[in-house]
Order: C-alpha cells, then sequence, then structure tokens
C-alpha cells in the first residue's frame, strides 16, 4: 500500500465497512481508511480541502442518495479527481452493472464474496494491484 | 199521231239495241217528238220561252261500273268486263212535273234530280237538232238504282214494242213499208219527210258502222261512220254487193265469211253475229264485231238485212290489257309469300297455294271448312275466336279495310301467330273479302325473345340492390330504380323530369360529377367514380358508380349509372381503421407497460441481487468472526454452529444468484451473432478447469451458430459442469459432440457418471430439483432448468438418455 495516502471507502452498509477495515488490518495494510456513506458525502469530503485526498476509492455501486454509478459519472467528469483510481466492491453480479462502471473508466470491478477469508482475498488483490500499478 | 210516235220509239229503241249490244260508256241520246205546244219552256232553263217541247225521250245506256270491273279483274274473275252495260229508256212529259215524268218509266223511286239536271235538254232544244248523243258520268247512280233502271228499261222495250205494234196491227195498213228502209218509202206528208230526217240523222250519228242491203247483199245505204271509215263516198258504196266493199279488201277469208253469213241470214232470218277485221281508208286493220240480221215485211218476208260493225281494236287491246293484268295478278296469287284467301259472306271461295303450305291441307280441305275452324276457341288476348273474327268480318264487309293479328290453327291442330289483313271486293256485284295472312311465328318469337330479354334486364333492374339511375344529356332524370328510390326516400314520380345535379348531388360533390359526365362523354367508356347523394331527408349517402354513356348515334342519349351504396363499407373501413389505430395505441402502450415491468424486474433483480444477498453477507461475516474472535471462548459445538450458519447462508446466496440468472432469460435483450461453439467449449472448458481424473473431450470440430454468446455459454457450462460435478469413477470421461440433423445441428454431452434413473428424467429439469442433498453436493437446481429454457428459446428441446451405472447422454438441437 502506498504510504501514507488514505484509502476511501464509499460503502452504506456498515457490516461491510467493518469488513473492509478487518480484511485491510488483516493484511496489515496501515494507511488511513476514509468513510463515506454514500456519493454525496463522498464527493464532499473529496472536495473538501481540510480532507485529505486519497490514493484509492473502493466504492459500492447500491447506495441511498447518490449510488455508485452516478458518483463515477461526477468524479470521471471532474478533472482534479478523475485520475483516482476507482474500483468497484459490490455485491451485484450483473452484467448491465459491470458495463457500466467500465463505461466509467473504473480501475477494477470486485464481487463482494460471501465468506469474509474469501473478501480479505479480494482486497489483498486490490492492495497487490495498487501497489504494483504505475498510477499518475 | 201515234203510229209517228210510235215510229220514233222504234227507230230510237234499234239504236239502243245497238248500243245495248256494242255500246260505249256512259251514252246517252235524247229525242223530243211531237209538234210544237203551249207549254213554254222557261222551266227547262233554255231561256227560249218561244220553244215548246210536248215531250222528251231519253236513252242511257249504263255501263258497267268500271271499278267493279277492275277489281273483279283483281282477282282473276273470268268474266267478260267489256261486256256494254243495259240501257234504259225513259220517255217524259215536259208537260208533267217531274215526278211524272218518272212515273211513266215504271213504278220506282225518282231518278235523282241532278242527274235529270245534267241532262243537256237545253243544248238540244237551242241546236234544233232531233237526235243529240253525249256522255254525262252518271256518279250518283248506286247499285239500287242501277237495278231498276235496268227494269225501266225493260219495261220501256217492252211498252214501246206494244206501242209500236198495236197500232199498226189495228189500223191494218198493208201498205206501211218496213221501217227500217229509210229512203226506200215514200212519205206522203210534211210528218213523214220529217221523221225520215230524224232518222236519217240518228242513223248517222250512231257509232256504228251501219249498212242496209236486200236480201241478195246488194248494199242500199250506209250510215256516215261506215263511209267516212271506207274513205269511199256512200255513192259509189252503193248498188254494189256488200262483201266487196272496201272493208274487206285485204282478207278473201272475211269476204267470204260475210258472203255466206248475208246467205243464210237472207235464207233463215236468224242474226248472226261474229268478230271480223276491217281496213280503214288508210289501210289499218281494225277488229270488229259485226252483226246481220234480216228485217221482215208485214207479211214476214225478209226485206231488209241490216249489218252493222262495232270497231271493237280498242277494246281487244283493253282485252289484251286486262289479259295481262290477270296474269299478273294471277302469278300474285299464285306465287305471293302469304296465304290469300278469298271469302264470300264467311265462307272461302278460293286461297292460293300458299295457303295450302301454311295451313297444311290440300285447297279442297281448306275451302270446304270455315274461317272459325282455322282458329282456337280464344284468342291470345282471351276473346273468344268466332266473336272477334265476326268483328273483324263485319268491319271489312262494311268497307273499312282491317289490318291485325290472329292465331290460327292449321289443319293438323298445331297453332301458329299470323298477321291478317282483310279488304273488301267486289265480284260479279257481290261483296267478297280478300284475306291475307302471313306467318309471323318468327317475328313472334323474335319479338318474345326481345320481350324475355327486356324482361330480364328489367326485372334485374327493378330486383336488384344495386342503383340503377339513367340521367338524360339535359341533365334530367329519366329513370331510378327501385333500389335507389328506397335509398333515397322519394317516389319515381318525384325524380323523373327532375335535374339531377342539384336535386340528388350535395354542392361539394357537384364539381367532381360534372367532370366525370364530361370524361364519359369524351372517352365513351365506363368510369368508375365515388360521390354522395342526398336523401329526401337530407342524409348523405357515399355511392361508388360504374358510369357509362349512351349514345343514340353520334348524340349523347343518356348516362346509364350502376352504384353500390358504401356508406356502411366506409363506416365500417373507417372503424376498422380506428380499431386499427386504437390497438396499435394499446399495444404501445402495453408494450411501454411490458417495458415499464421490465425495468422494474430488473430493478428487483438488482435490489434481490444486492438488498438479499447483503445482509446475508453481512450475517455471515459476523458469524465468521465471532467464530474467529472468540475462539477461545467457543467450544467446538459454538463454532460448528457457526460453521452451519455459513453454510446456509452460502446456500441461500446461490439460490439467488440461481434465481436472478433464470430470470435474465428473456429478459435480458439477446445478442445473438456468429459464434464459434469449437473455442466456445474449450473456453467453457477451461474455465471449468475439470479436476485431474476427469477427462473432457470434444469430438471433431463443433460448428458455428447463431445465438447469445451468454446464453451458449450458460448452456455447455451446466451440461458439462454437472457431468464433471457428479462423475463418481477414478476415470471420468465427458464427451462433448456434434451431428448434422438436417436443418439442425444436435449436440450431446456424454459422461460415465452414475446415470439417473428414468424416473427422475423429467424432474431434474425442474427448477430447484436436485437428486442429492444441498449439503452433500453443492447446487441449486437451477442449471438444467437454465439449459432447458434457453434451448427452447431457439425451439430446440433437451433429451436425456440415462441408465443408473452406465453413464448419461444429454441432447439438444440449434438451428443451423
Amino acid at each position: 500500500m502506498r504510504p501514507n495516502t488514505p484509502i476511501l471507502l464509499v460503502e452504506d452498509d456498515e457490516v461491510d465497512q467493518i469488513t473492509v477495515q478487518r480484511a485491510l488490518r488483516d493484511i496489515h495494510v496501515t494507511n488511513r481508511l476514509l468513510i463515506a456513506a454514500n456519493g454525496e458525502e463522498a464527493l464532499r469530503m473529496l472536495r473538501d480541502p481540510a480532507c485529505e485526498r486519497p490514493g484509492i476509492i473502493l466504492l459500492d455501486l447500491n447506495m441511498p442518495r447518490m449510488n455508485g454509478a452516478e458518483f463515477l459519472r461526477v468524479v470521471k467528469c471532474d478533472a482534479e479527481l478523475k485520475r483516482i483510481p476507482v474500483v468497484v466492491l459490490t455485491s451485484s453480479r450483473e452484467e448491465q452493472d459491470r458495463i457500466e462502471s467500465f463505461n466509467l473508466s473504473v480501475a477494477g470491478y470486485m464481487i463482494k464474496p460471501v465468506d469474509y477469508r474469501q473478501f480479505v482475498e479480494v482486497v489483498r488483490t486490490i492492495d497487490l494491484y495498487w501497489t504494483l500499478s504505475e498510477l499518475p | 199521231m201515234f203510229r209517228r210516235q210510235c215510229f220514233i220509239y222504234l227507230q230510237l229503241l234499234l239504236g239502243w239495241a245497238t248500243l245495248v249490244c256494242f255500246g260505249g260508256i256512259g251514252q246517252f241520246a235524247l229525242a223530243h217528238a211531237g209538234p210544237p205546244r203551249s207549254r213554254p219552256l222557261d222551266d227547262l232553263g233554255d231561256g227560249r220561252p218561244s220553244q215548246l217541247l210536248q215531250s222528251l225521250t231519253v236513252v242511257w245506256i249504263i255501263p258497267e261500273n268500271p271499278s267493279r270491273a277492275g277489281r273483279q279483274e283483281q282477282v282473276g274473275r273470268e268474266e267478260d268486263s267489256a261486256r256494254p252495260g243495259p240501257a234504259a229508256i225513259v220517255s217524259a212529259d215536259l208537260r208533267a212535273p217531274l215526278p211524272a215524268w218518272l212515273e211513266r218509266a215504271g213504278d220506282c223511286e225518282p231518278v235523282p234530280k241532278p242527274v235529270w239536271e245534267r241532262l243537256p235538254v237545253g243544248r238540244l232544244l237551242r241546236s234544233r237538232d232531233e237526235l243529240y248523243v253525249g256522255q254525262t258520268e252518271l256518279h250518283g247512280l248506286d247499285d239500287r238504282l242501277f237495278w231498276w233502271v235496268l227494269l225501266v228499261v225493260a219495261l220501256a222495250i217492252v211498252l214501246a214494242i206494244c206501242w209500236n205494234r198495236t197500232p199498226c196491227r189495228d189500223s191494218g195498213a198493208g201498205t206501211v213499208a218496213p221501217h227500217g228502209g229509210l229512203g226506200a218509202e215514200r212519205l206522203d206528208d210534211e210528218t213523214t219527210r220529217e221523221t225520215a230526217r230524224r232518222f236519217r240523222a240518228i242513223f248517222d250519228q250512231s257509232l256504228h258502222l251501219t249498212g242496209v242491203m236486200d236480201p241478195q247483199g246488194t248494199l242500199l245505204d250506209v250510215n256516215s261512220p261506215a263511209a267516212e271509215f271506207s274513205g269511199v263516198s256512200r255513192e259509189e258504196l252503193l248498188h254494189k254487193p256488200f262483201w266487196e266493199g272496201p272493208w274487206w279488201r285485204h282478207d278473201s277469208a272475211a269476204r267470204s265469211q260475210v258472203r255466206e253469213a248475208i246467205a243464210r241470214v237472207a235464207h233463215d232470218g236468224e242474226p248472226v253475229r261474229f268478230q271480223t277485221t276491217h281496213v280503214d281508208r288508210d289501210g289499218r286493220l281494225h277488229n270488229i264485231q259485226f252483226s246481220l240480221r234480216a228485217v221482215r215485211d208485214d207479211i214476214g218476208r225478209i226485206a231488209l238485212l241490216i249489218a252493222e260493225g262495232l270497231d271493237i281494236t280498242d277494246l281487244k287491246r283493253s282485252e289484251q290489257a286486262a289479259q295481262d293484268g290477270r296474269e299478273w295478278y294471277r302469278s300474285l296469287f299464285e306465287g305471293a309469300n302469304d296465304a290469300i284467301f278469298l271469302m264470300e259472306e264467311d265462307r272461302f271461295v278460293d286461297c292460293n297455294p300458299r295457303t295450302q303450305a301454311l295451313f297444311g291441307g290440300t285447297r279442297e280441305q281448306i275451302l270446304q271448312l270455315h274461317p272459325y275452324d282455322l282458329s282456337p276457341e280464344f284468342q291470345p288476348d282471351g276473346r273468344p275466336s268466332t266473336q272477334k273474327a265476326l268483328e273483324k268480318i263485319s268491319a271489312a264487309y262494311a268497307g273499312e279495310p282491317q289490318s291485325f293479328e290472329w292465331r290460327h290453327y292449321r289443319i293438323d291442330g298445331s297453332l301458329f301467330d299470323a298477321a291478317v289483313t282483310l279488304n273488301r271486293v267486289f265480284l260479279a256485284g257481290r261483296p267478297h273479302l280478300v284475306a291475307v295472312v302471313r306467318d309471323i311465328t318468327g317475328r313472334k318469337r323474335a319479338d318474345e325473345a326481345l320481350r324475355n330479354e327486356m324482361a330480364f334486364s328489367q326485372t334485374l333492374i327493378h330486383a336488384s340492390p344495386a342503383f340503377f339511375v339513367a340521367i338524360g344529356a339535359d341533365g334530367r332524370t329519366r329513370m331510378m330504380n327501385p333500389a335507389m328510390l328506397n335509398a333515397l326516400g322519394y317516389t319515381a314520380e318525384e325524380v323523373v323530369g327532375k335535374d339531377y345535379m342539384t336535386t340528388f348531388v350535395p354542392d361539394a360533390d357537384r364539381g367532381a360529377l360534372a367532370r366525370i359526365f364530361e370524361q364519359l362523354v369524351v372517352a365513351g367508356r365506363p368510369t368508375l367514380n365515388e360521390n354522395h347523394i342526398m336523401t329526401k331527408d337530407g342524409r348523405l349517402l357515399l355511392v361508388e358508380w360504374h358510369g357509362a354513356p349512351v349514345f343514340k348515334g353520334q348524340e349523347l342519349d343518356y348516362f346509364f349509372g350502376v352504384g353500390i351504396d358504401i356508406t356502411r363499407r366506409r363506416q365500417a373501413e373507417e372503424e376498422i381503421r380506428k380499431l386499427n389505430a386504437e390497438l396499435e395505441q394499446r399495444v404501445r402502450d402495453r408494450t411501454a407497460q411490458l417495458a415499464a415491468a421490465n425495468a422494474a424486474l430488473n430493478e428487483f433483480a438488482y435490489v434481490v441481487s444486492h438488498d438479499l444477498k447483503a445482509p446475508l453477507r453481512a450475517v455471515s461475516q459476523l458469524a465468521q468472526w465471532v467464530s474467529e474472535d472468540y475462539a477461545s471462548v467457543l467450544d467446538e459445538e459454538g463454532k460448528n454452529r457457526l460453521k452451519l450458519i455459513n453454510g446456509r447462508i452460502a446456500r441461500m446466496y446461490n439460490l439467488i444468484d440461481g434465481i436472478l440468472q433464470y430470470s435474465r432469460i428473456g429478459r435480458v435483450e439477446e445478442d445473438r451473432r456468429p459464434i464459434d461453439l469449437d473455442l466456445l467449449v474449450r473456453e467453457v472448458i477451461e474455465a471449468l478447469s475439470p479436476p485431474a481424473h476427469v477427462h473432457v473431450t470434444v469430438e471433431g470440430r463443433l460448428p458455428v451458430v447463431v445465438a447469445d454468446r451468454t446464453q451458449m455459454t450458460q448452456v455447455f457450462q451446466n451440461l458439462i459442469g454437472n457431468a464433471i460435478k457428479f462423475i463418481n469413477k477414478p476415470a471420468g470421461l465427458v464427451t462433448v459432440a456434434c451431428e448434422d440433423a438436417g436443418d439442425r445441428w444436435r449436440f450431446s454431452v456424454t459422461d460415465n457418471g452414475p446415470g439417473i434413473d428414468p424416473k427422475y428424467h423429467e424432474k431434474i429439469f425442474g427448477i430447484f430439483q436436485t437428486l442429492t442433498p444441498r449439503d452433500q453436493q453443492e447446487g441449486t437446481g437451477i442449471g438444467l432448468t437454465l439449459v432447458r429454457r434457453i434451448v427452447e428459446l431457439y425451439s430446440g428441446k433437451v433429451e436425456l438418455e440415462s441408465e443408473v451405472g452406465k453413464g448419461s447422454t444429454f441432447t439438444f438441437t440449434l438451428p443451423k
């Protein structure tokens, strides 16, 4: 994990928030985890100068107020934000969601496994990707 | 005095007798007799009252009615039409009034006054001639008068003879010479000389060539016509044998004939008559009716012979003409194509050959019949034939020519229709009817055929539900059939003669219709158009018309239109159009609803996939954390139960996924395109990554099909996946194959697994049906259901061939 760059998790489900926190802890990722409960909150945080800008965004799709796709449309039009890699972390296996997400230039599309162990593996893969991938 | 009068009568009688025998037409003679008396003649209108007349004798030679003779010829009656008519001799006492004059002639009706007035009495008196011969036409004489004039003649002759003889005999004077010997007798007193002079006049005025000879044939006297005829003077002719006269010079046979005749008459006193020829002074030959008779003296000896010749050359000629005419009419009669009957009263007296052909019998058969025998009891008009025939015959006899149609029987009883004319003719003075019968069966048949055709057309027009209308060239309605009248609500009387355009066509359609009429006249062909017509109560009917112009010669006579009321049809079409539009709208609405429903379903699926799975996942993870974080606190049983929770959650997770997959088929739009199944199947096998003890092979090369990639993947994934999953042998073998099945491909996936009992073959395709406990074998029971659903989308069918212990073969087809 890249040092000192916070991770932004946009997730409304509290258990999922804990799952991600726990999985990061389990694989010893120490970066600060920012959590927004929906797209609007996430945008607010991203545009708040006082708030540190995250190095990666883990995005759930199905959220109240502003869902993942809506959030993506805003972010990918924002010159300041569009280069932040976004990995979709969702329970939806819908083809439509995948296509739409990649159309909105996500960096990855991960399905949340039921089993926690598998979930940890998913988070590990993301970490690996984020660590190895060259970023602007 | 009396004797003189008698003598005059006799002389007149002789002359008239000649006229009777050979006389001309319409001749009459007038003579007056007796010394002047005291009665003035101013009532005779001559304006010379000094002339007094005692008595007047009138002789009429009345010819046969020429017109009647003509008609006789027409039907070829063999009669001598040139026969002179009878003479009438009437004496009148001028001192008596007119009726008295007539009474002397006998008991008879008066001569019509006009006839009397036409007699040129005045002229006779003025000329002071004692004899006048002239001609007049006595039109006024009808048949009845004619007969009693004849009677009068007879009476007059009898009276004259009686008067002549009685005084002669009574006087007993034997010295009286024969009266005919003019110039041979010496008359001692003035009266006698005067008489002789008068008779000389009569003698010379005769139309006949007359000569007097002694019994030896020596010519004693000839009258002026005879002398003039010969061109030789009287003096030269006299005192020579008659047969040596110039009249006979051309023909010795004639000479000897007349010589013999003279000898015979001189011998036995019987008159002779024969036809001979004379030559006139110019050498022309004349036909002569010659007679020779003897005149006896008082003691009965033959004293004189009187020869008379009548020039009948013209008569001969007219006879020939008459003969020709008869031939002509006879040939008409014989050769006519119409049956011609001659009827007298109501009997047939003659018929022509055509009659025999037409009625089918011999002339004799037909003539025996009564006209009614040739008619049925009733005529086609229902009237009895006898009654109707009697009417017609009576009218014809009354002089009105009849022409009518008649139904006839033939002799064999068959019927035919005829046109009959009846005309009256007089034959031998009796009225007859000429009936001309023409067979008109053919014409009748043609008429009937025409009538039938007319009736057919009429029926067609009257019974047809279509509209028929005839519009004159002047735009006026000539005819409308009942269907159209009913539709419009008019009666025929109301429409005939009305201007069609303004009465029946609404304003809006008039211009177009006028153009149609113009086109009809120019093109001269039927055309098709639609226009509205107005009913009496103002409704509009839409009519489809087939119009045609009808020409009389070059001129337009009328337009004929046949129309069909398409108001309802058009309304129905309109309704159908509306309904269709409605229906389309409904389909659009429904499609939109379906789309909305689909969207809702998608939304639902999304909700299910996320909102149902999210809590499950949360429960699962929480349970896992509990077992990890509190591992030191939990005993084995506690840990085991937490594991069970996770197992059930995983199953539910899979069920939800299965439902989503199943519902996605047909809900998500298919994307059919050519897919190389060979490639796809290999990818599937690779993705399935079968365990080492299972060998999956593809036989040959799989074909390219047009299909949805996801669906094909699901089919092969499930079938091959199932085969791998259930293999219970150390060396598993799964074979994928394809064969050509006509217009489709048949695919098969065969394994050497445990096999499936046939009783479950149907059940395994049901949703969520599994044959093993869920916890033993991972599976939702959705796979085969999906396979069948997809294959059925491609009109195929999934079949299973399997026995327990012998493996299974799933087959399905896809279109080529």
